[in-house]
């Protein structure tokens, strides 16, 4: 009981039935004291019960102060008003009692009120003090002299003092600031605020040292506390630790730099791949030195973001330069570097003389190392410039130049990407070079072709007009000879020659023109049956007289083995064969002809006891105007198109011509062709029928 | 041998021949060739002369023996004149050319037959023969 008491009287929230008994005692207590003076307050017996109502009332409210003012009056009519110790009501008492209730119903509703009052200020400052306590942020607030009347546990533990330390101590020593980067003390806003009258922030960067000397990244503001009046009674500050925070900013900043950093750079040098790309592809289609220049200075240039450049070439055997292509510079200033000497101070000489790249990144060296070329300089306003040379298999072709009116900073990356442009347009220059040179080449040995093509079909036409009259008129001559007694036999041999001779003579312009139409592919075939058997008969008998020294044996059947190709062209071919063979046999000897079937193709051998076929000359026998080492031109005439005239008609033909050495002395020379067979549409009822 | 010779020297002719070549010298080989086999000759140096010499003439050729590239007029434009003509149409035509193509360019001028340059006299012979009959 006692405990509840003193336990409600501390928290100032009696219970009702504590404010009901603390009424009664007020009661019985005045009525005993007013017993006790009873001669000195008999005349105003109420006078001291107006205390216990207030006090009743006050401590417990209307209700309580009802019940003393209720106690009162009948205390009140029993022992002080006569006749004393009884009760017995006059109209005048009635009048008074009723006086006296209506004062104490009034005390008691002001005590009441003023008791609420001071029972919600109670609450409110204990509401107060709860949630500054459990805010997150640090309070401290000051009286208007700067010291300290309240504190936050948040600000306790900031400031490393406890609330209790705390409590009185100046503003100044709990709180310490000082900038984060100059590390001078601040002026403590409480100060600020004191002077100003208004709310003030801290500036950025404000670093708390706690007691223990921990630094702190802070951020507060402070207001001024003013009373009814408007004076100022104090300040309050609200501050936090803003070093987590800071932080994560500051790496979010950084974070998003670096990745806008390596975004430009991907972005930048995707852009510069996209151009090289572009570099290469136009280098791989351009077929002339110019137009090469003109993709490095166009396309390449702007790789680099180059505001101008060119391509210098070396010319006059690396004596002076000369302007392959140009791009943003006036005409006139390359004008003056046409058919510069190399040895003239520029730049270029010293890329030249290093073989090496040069760059210069400001106006400022520019004119302190070519002097000479200020006025240049300043006319195309150039700020930085790259020389590189044109190196292929470390030989110097040329340069490429290119200027910026900005002063740049040459990264790695630039340097390699000129670098690569100056190694492609050198390869690019080369090829294009070759290119030229190899067009040249081809259309010279074409016309060469066309020239000698022209002048073969002249030469043969108008070598074979006199020889037709040559011909037929020694022809006549022999047919005459032969009616004719007059002639002596000398004469008739003589006429013999010169009719051969005529012959040989037109066999070799023949050659001639069939290589020239072999040459140009215009040698067409007409294709039949042809009995090798009876055509190399035929073509042996017509050769048998041109030399009595040899003997062309025909071996195998005498008909029957056809091959499919044209007969004036096989003819050709067999006759070519059987010449060679007589011709190299010198000396006189057999020559075995021998038609044979292989398989679906016929086969020609011509085997001859001549002087043979040097090993190393197998390889190359049917060339063009080839001729064995060991035929002796003095010896054995011809100009080595006989067996070229064979291989390509038997190729013509689909077959193939093959040369040997005999084992024991001479040459054999195999023709396959292929076998006739008839046409399938004729063939396949007689299979059917046979079947 | 007697003095005489061949028979066929001395035997009338069996036949007219008109020889269409530029050179002088073969427009002579083949008369001599050709007037020692008997046959009666006549040349003309292109194609101009050789339609006047035909228009002008009485009896026509048994075969015209023509050489192609001429100038004034060639083979070729002779021929067409010749076929365009219906009183000389009916000649025979051998083409006689050095020309490497010689076997189509006969066809394309629709010759009765053609002899490559030099020709052999026997060929020569054969040929001509087979139109004198």
């Amino acid at each position: 009981m006692l405990h509840s008491l003193v336990a409600s009287l501390r928290s100032g929230h009696p219970g009702i039935a504590l404010r009901y008994a603390a009424a009664v005692a007020a009661a019985l207590l005045t009525l005993l004291l007013s017993e006790l003076l009873r001669p000195i307050i008999l005349p105003n017996p109420f006078l001291l019960f107006f205390a216990a109502i207030a006090i009743s009332a006050w401590y417990g409210g209307i209700g309580p102060g009802l019940l003393t003012t209720g106690l009162t009056v009948v205390a009140a009519s029993y022992f002080f008003q006569p006749p004393f110790y009884a009760i017995k009501l006059d109209l005048l008492d009635i009048v008074r009692l009723m006086a006296f209730s209506l004062v104490a119903v009034l005390i008691s509703s002001l005590s009441e009120t003023r008791r609420r009052d001071a029972q919600a200020a109670h609450t409110q400052r204990e509401q107060l003090q709860v949630m500054l306590a459990s805010i997150g942020d640090a309070v401290i607030a000051t009286d208007a002299t700067g010291q300290i009347t309240f504190i936050n546990p948040v600000a306790a533990q900031l400031t490393g003092w406890s609330p209790t330390e705390a409590q009185g101590q100046p503003i100044s020593a709990v709180f310490r600031i000082i900038n984060a980067e100059t590390r001078q003390p601040v002026e403590s806003p409480v100060s600020n605020v004191q002077r100003a009258g208004v709310i003030v922030g801290l500036a950025n960067h404000t670093l708390l040292l706690a007691r223990d000397g921990t630094e702190r990244l802070i951020d507060d503001s402070v207001a001024p506390i003013r009373d009814a009046q408007g004076t100022l009674i104090g300040v309050v500050m609200v501050f936090r630790d803003i070093t987590a925070r800071d932080y994560a900013e500051a790496e979010r900043t950084r974070l998003v730099a670096d990745t806008q950093a390596a975004r430009d750079t991907a972005e930048q040098a995707a852009r510069q791949i996209t151009r090289l790309q572009r570099v290469t592809a136009a280098l791989g289609a351009a077929t002339t030195p110019d137009q090469v220049a003109d993709v490095v200075v166009q396309d390449g240039l702007a790789a680099l973001e180059a505001d101008a450049g060119a391509i210098f070439l070396l010319a006059d055997e690396g004596r002076t330069w000369e302007v392959l292509s140009f791009r943003g510079y006036p005409p006139e200033l390359v004008a003056g570097y046409v058919r510069t000497s190399v040895d003239a101070p520029s730049p270029l000489r010293d890329a030249l003389e290093t073989q090496a790249m040069l760059v210069v990144e400001t106006s400022e060296e520019l004119r302190e190392r070519w002097p000479q070329l200020a006025e240049l300089q300043a006319c195309s306003g150039d700020a930085a410039i790259a020389a590189v040379p044109l190196l292929l298999d470390k030989q110097i072709l040329g340069m490429l130049y290119a200027t910026f009116r900005a002063p740049r900073r040459f990264s790695a990356d630039d340097k390699a990407l000129l670098e690569g442009l100056a190694r492609q347009g050198a390869q690019a220059l080369e090829r294009a070079r070759l290119y030229e040179a190899e067009r040249a080449a081809r259309m010279a040995a074409e016309a060469a072709l066309q020239t000698r093509e022209h002048f073969l079909s002249v030469a043969a036409h108008e070598l074979k007009t006199p020889l037709t009259s040559l011909l037929l008129q020694t022809q006549l001559l022999q047919r005459r000879a032969l009616r004719s007694t007059t002639l002596i036999e000398q004469d008739r041999r003589g006429l013999q020659v010169v009719a051969d001779q005529a012959r040989r003579l037109d066999q070799m312009i023949a050659a001639l023109l069939d290589v020239s139409r072999l040459d140009l592919g215009q040698l067409s075939l007409t294709r039949g049956p042809v009995d090798l058997c009876t055509l190399t008969r035929r073509v042996a008998a017509e050769l048998q007289p041109t030399s009595a020294s040899h003997t062309l044996n025909c071996l195998g059947p005498e008909e029957g083995l056809i091959a499919d190709g044209d007969e004036l062209r096989l003819e050709q071919v067999l006759q070519h064969l059987f010449q060679n063979a007589i011709k190299y046999s010198p000396d006189g000897g057999g020559v075995d002809i021998e038609v044979t079937p292989h398989d679906g193709v016929v086969c020609v051998t011509v085997a001859d006891q001549g002087i043979g076929i040097p090993e190393e000359a197998l390889p190359q026998l049917f060339e063009r105007f080839y001729r064995a080492p060991n035929a002796d031109p003095r010896q054995i005439s011809g100009i080595g198109i006989g067996l070229y005239v064979v291989r390509e008609i038997v190729h013509l033909h689909g077959g193939s011509v093959t040369a040997a050495r005999r084992p024991d002395s001479g040459s054999i020379f195999t023709v396959y062709l292929p076998q006739w067979t008839s046409a399938p549409e004729v063939e396949a009822p007689t299979q059917a029928q046979t079947r | 041998m007697e003095n005489d010779g061949d028979p066929r020297g001395v035997q009338p002719a069996p036949g007219y021949i008109l020889v269409v070549d530029d050179d002088a010298a073969i427009r002579e080989a083949l008369t001599l060739v050709l007037e020692d086999e008997g046959y009666t000759v006549r040349s003309a140096a292109n194609g101009r002369d050789a339609l006047q010499l035909l228009r002008a003439g009485e009896v026509q050729p048994h075969v015209i023996l023509l050489d192609l590239m001429m100038p004034v007029m060639s083979g070729w434009d002779f021929r067409a004149e010749q076929q365009r003509d219906p009183t000389l149409a009916a000649i025979p035509v051998v083409v006689l050319s050095a020309d490497r193509s010689l076997q189509t360019k006969a066809a394309m001028v629709q010759a009765q037959g053609y002899l490559a340059k030099p020709v052999d006299i026997s060929v020569l012979i054969d040929m001509v023969s087979r139109y004198c009959s």
